[in-house]
């Protein structure tokens, strides 16, 4: 079967043509650098996304930006989106700290995006 | 138990309040809205009417002239702009000209001084941008122009200085005769007074109908208005009315006292008093028949429309006094234009109706004066110095169009029936009437109302009940807390070698550049109270793949260049807007800690990066609701305040900003019911159309527009049309979307009002300077980069474009120049093809090798770039796709450059397969 999708793995998003056989990518053209042919495979097995919030800070006007530090399975974003909430941030937290680790038991970590005092 | 009661604050009601003052007389004014000058008052022609346009012997005709001659001594004393500016009725027949004739006696009639027919020859000087084809015009010098709702704010803060109360969000349901008084029943409480006047406008029937036997009928009467921005100020001196017909005084021109120009109204009547909805029909008419007073009319310079409703009887006169069979109740009915004009001559006679009346003792107290709000921006550099010196919320500008200080806000709210809205507090200071239209300075506003009147951001409100900004409350949330982060940095530098204009990331590029390339008296200058521009609201992931080669989020992004900034010890002041550039590059900022501040910068570099199109830019009819935001406005307040503006949601544009936004208010909760683009295809990046809409299932309407928008208070649905290859709307295809909220996301404008006071040429395709290939200006030392430049789609070129503007502007301290006497090469966009930068390049620089970038103007699949050198094919690239969306790239080599020397211009073009 063939297939096209649109490379995220950065903004250039290239138009990608995939063959799936048997659910699983077999051939990938359309690609300008070996990221989107490792996106296609991904994306033909598992469709994972970059996910980026922020979560409030008790007593604070200034949200904290979080992030996962890789895609997140897109089938468990609103699971992860719900873990992020619940977390309970101790200041001061630097840009790249490790918030939540482990996310739903994957191997993505939840990471600040911003120094907060 | 009052004295007098009032029913509406509007120019009426409040003109009688104050003027009731001048005795000792307990007065209240109860207002359904919530706030004064909320109806009619506050959307009008803004003219004070010579008068010769009302029928001789009419209440309106009296009126009109009497309420003319009080306006001088009136608006001196209150501190309300006036200007007699004049106006003139044009004729464009032979027939018309009779009629001014005919209009000329009845100005004579009624009163009317001055007045005079002028030959087409003395108009041309009079008005040169007036259509040529007028055969005359009746000119009358005392029409003059006013700020109709500044003025009745001024009367209702004098009345309330002189004793009266204005109770606002008070709506009047009843009012009773009761054993010898009147009890007025208010939703919200049970009033008495000797007197009631129902100044009510549209409602006045309501009361008098009450009371009386003798009915009467308001038939509301609807008139549309366009404005024109204020880069047309000065295009019309005089009030430019055609000959007046049957349903009023026809389509006017006019000037305003804010620069902007009125085009309207026009006259329709309807059933409901409250229906100021705009619409397409109406607005195209007024355009069609403003051309013909003003054939140069630019259409893409109107910034907004609005609607008013003037209270209309089939007698069309004023009904003023009291009611035969209700004595102590009086009536000031029926007013429609010329009210405004007639206002303070109605409320000296009313008031001499009451006094005579109740025989009340003269207040010795009176105090006829009223202060204004300090307003910064009319202040000069001393006056501005003292002011922040004693406030210094004077030094903090919250609206950056109109330059409103922080402390003029707040004063708007602490003053006599101060603010309690969003809108009033625009009505009061100008913040957010300018360019953006609020889309900075609202979450701003919001805060401020906030703290001032003790209440969770949540339950403030743009114009009242049901009015409210922001979908979400948050209880954690500190009532005052300043966003400073990175320290304040308030560093000092004299004199800088380099200044930059803008801490965002095309700032904070240029900075580092200019020092590692040898420059050390840096100082940047950002306005916010942290460095990192908009990426700090970019919450998301895509920037730094190019130059970091790994996908960050914007304040990831910006965190690298503020450490790079920090390392180098570079001096930056946040908190701190400029105001001014000259020529010779004295910049003039502000700051709340260190005051007015003058730098002479050996060279200055433009980064104040872009604004959102706003939703006057677009003409979109119908209510003018709360729930419409620029996406950036909602990204604001989502990631940088906590609050969700919305639950329900339709976007207009596809942007990257919008299709950010819409897969942000998923995660926030809301739901996202469609995008809507006029285009045939998506302005913004593939990858965003992909994971913001495609993975929610969220559908992209490719050729269809938002038509119109319903909902009094907040927004409860648009409507959506499908659009023709002509982007018109196709009658027929309208679909309904009931929502809280519509964010728009349908482009970015580069903000140069400093760069153009600063000299600086602009280039329409771009709307950013003209500059050179080291990103230079036309005026030397001058130089720009980042969305003030061009609009970009991603920051990894933005940062190398600054480097480029940074490095060029420290050699340019060194050297004075940039060296030779610079000869120049044009660069011009050909087909398919606009707003390539730079637009020129000096030939002594055609070594090295030349980057150009522009948008193709739609999309072209499998197609050529071509350059042409002097109509000779220079380089050509192929491309499987160009978008808009993206900025496209090519760049010439030195051979190539090599070749130039006796060319004069280059052509970029697009060859479609």
């Amino acid at each position: 079967m063939k297939k096209q999708i649109i490379c995220t793995s950065c903004p250039i998003g290239c138009q990608l043509e995939v063959v799936i056989e048997d659910g699983l990518c077999t051939q990938v053209s359309g690609n300008a650098c070996p990221r989107g042919k490792t996106y296609a495979e991904q994306e033909c097995l598992r469709p994972a996304r970059m996910v980026s919030t922020s979560l409030l800070i008790p007593g604070r006007s200034l949200p904290l930006s979080v992030r996962t530090d890789r895609p997140m399975a897109k089938d468990e974003i609103k699971a992860c989106l719900q873990a992020i909430a619940e977390i309970k941030v101790q200041l001061p937290v630097k840009v790249g700290d490790v918030l939540l680790a482990n996310v739903l038991g994957s191997e993505v970590n939840i990471i600040a995006t911003r120094n907060y005092e | 138990m009052y004295d007098v009661l009032i029913i509406g604050a509007g120019v009426i009601g409040c003109a009688l309040a104050r003027e009731l003052g001048r005795w000792q007389l307990k007065v209240a004014v109860c207002e359904k809205n919530s706030d004064v000058a909320d109806g009619a008052s506050k959307a009008n022609s803004a003219v004070v009417h010579s008068g010769h346009s009302a029928a001789p012997g009419s209440e309106m005709a009296r009126l009109n002239v009497a309420g003319n001659l009080l306006y001088d001594q009136l608006c001196q004393d209150l501190n309300v702009p006036l200007q007699r500016n004049g106006s003139l009725n044009v004729a464009f027949t032979e027939e018309e000209v009779t009629s001014l004739r005919q209009l000329m006696r009845d100005g004579e009639k009624n009163g009317v001084v001055g007045m005079r027919i002028v030959a087409p020859d003395e108009l041309r000087v009079m008005e040169p941008q007036l259509n040529s084809e007028v055969k005359a015009a009746l000119f009358a010098p005392s029409s003059a122009i006013t700020s109709p709702y500044e003025l009745t704010v001024a009367m209702a803060e004098n009345a309330a200085q002189n004793g009266a109360e204005v109770i606002l969000n008070c709506k009047v349901l009843k009012v009773e005769r009761r054993e010898g008084c009147w009890v007025v029943f208010c939703s919200d409480r049970k009033l008495q007074a000797t007197v009631v006047v129902n100044a009510a406008g549209p409602y006045s029937d309501v009361f008098n109908n009450q009371v009386s036997a003798e009915k009467i009928k308001i038939l509301p009467r609807k008139g549309q208005y366009w404005i024109v921005d204020k880069s047309y100020e000065g295009s019309f001196k005089h009030t430019i009315f055609q000959v007046p017909g049957r349903m009023g005084k026809g389509i006017l021109v006019t000037p305003t006292v804010d620069g902007t120009i009125l085009l309207g109204p026009t006259a329709e009547d309807q059933d409901d008093p409250e229906d100021t909805s705009t619409t397409v029909e109406s607005l195209e008419y007024i355009k069609e028949v403003a051309k013909r007073t003003w054939p140069a009319l630019p259409t893409h310079a109107l910034i907004g429309s609005f609607a008013g409703i003037r209270a209309h009887t089939k007698e069309h006169d004023f009904i003023i006094g009291e009611v035969k069979d209700a004595p102590g109740f009086f009536n000031a009915a029926g007013i429609e234009s010329p009210g405004l004009t007639a206002a303070p001559a109605i409320a000296e006679e009313l008031c001499q109706q009451i006094v005579a009346k109740l025989n009340p003792a003269e207040n010795r107290h009176f105090n006829a004066y009223r202060s204004p709000i300090p307003a910064f921006r009319n202040m000069s550099f001393a006056e501005k110095t003292a002011a922040i010196a004693r406030n210094p919320l004077f030094g903090r500008i919250v609206c950056r169009c109109e330059q409103i200080t922080e402390a003029e806000i707040r004063a708007s709210i602490r003053r006599p029936v101060g603010a309690l809205t969003v809108d009033a507090v625009k009505r009061r200071t100008r913040a957010g009437m300018g360019r953006c239209q609020g889309g900075f300075c609202l979450p701003r506003v919001v805060d401020i109302l906030s703290q001032e009147l003790g209440v969770s951001p949540a339950r403030i409100t743009k114009d009242g009940e049901l009015s409210e900004i922001l979908a979400s409350e948050r209880p954690d949330r500190p009532a005052d807390e300043q966003l400073v982060q990175n320290g304040s940095g308030s560093q000092a530098c004299e004199n800088p070698e380099v200044l930059v204009v803008g801490g965002g990331p095309a700032g904070l590029a240029a900075a580092i550049a200019a020092y590692d390339r040898g420059c050390r008296k840096i100082l940047l200058l950002e306005r916010e109270p942290m460095l990192g521009g908009i990426l700090q609201q970019c919450i998301h992931t895509g920037f730094g793949l190019q130059i970091f080669k790994e996908e960050l989020s914007g304040p990831e992004y910006a965190q690298r260049y503020i450490d790079q900034l920090e390392q180098r010890g570079i001096a930056y002041q946040c908190d701190t807007m400029v105001l001014e550039i000259s020529p010779d590059r004295l910049v003039t900022s502000v700051n709340p800690k260190l005051g007015l501040q003058q730098f002479q910068a050996g060279s200055v570099i433009l980064a104040m990066g872009c604004r959102e199109r706003s939703r006057g830019a677009l003409g979109i009819p119908g209510t003018r609701s709360a729930g419409i935001y620029s996406a950036g406005t909602a990204q604001r307040f989502v990631n940088l305040e906590g609050y969700v503006p919305g639950k329900k949601i339709v976007i207009l544009g596809s942007g990257d900003i919008g299709l950010i936004m819409a897969r942000r208010m998923v995660f926030s909760g809301a739901e996202v019911l469609a995008v809507v683009e006029i285009m045939p295809f998506s302005s913004g990046l593939k990858r965003n159309v992909v994971q913001c809409l495609d993975d929610f299932g969220i559908p992209l309407l490719l050729n269809h527009t938002v038509t119109e928008i319903k909902g009094r208070g907040r927004l409860n649905a648009v409507v959506v049309s499908k659009v023709d290859e002509r982007l018109r709307p196709i009658p027929g295809t309208e679909r309904e979307f009931s929502c809280d909220t519509l964010l728009l996301s349908v482009g970015l404008i580069p903000e140069n009002e400093l760069s153009r006071a600063a000299g600086v040429k602009l280039s329409a395709a771009t709307s950013g300077p003209l500059v050179d290939e080291r990103m230079q200006t036309n005026v030397p030392g001058i130089f720009a980069c980042g969305n003030v430049l061009h609009v970009h789609d991603l920051v990894d070129h933005v940062s190398v474009e600054a480097a480029l503007a940074g490095q060029a502007a420290a050699d340019y301290c060194r050297q004075q120049s940039l060296g030779l006497p610079e000869e120049f090469l044009t660069i011009e966009d050909g087909f398919g093809v606009r707003g390539t930068v730079p637009q020129r390049v000096a030939k002594h620089s055609l070594q090295k090798a030349l980057r150009l970038t522009f948008r193709p103007s739609q999309v072209f699949m499998n197609a050529k770039i071509l350059i042409e050198a002097d109509g000779t094919p220079l380089l050509e690239s192929r491309r499987r796709i160009l978008t808009p969306g993206e900025m496209t790239e090519i760049t010439i080599r030195g051979k190539e450059l090599a070749t130039l020397q006796d060319k004069n211009t280059l052509t970029v073009k697009i060859i479609s397969p």
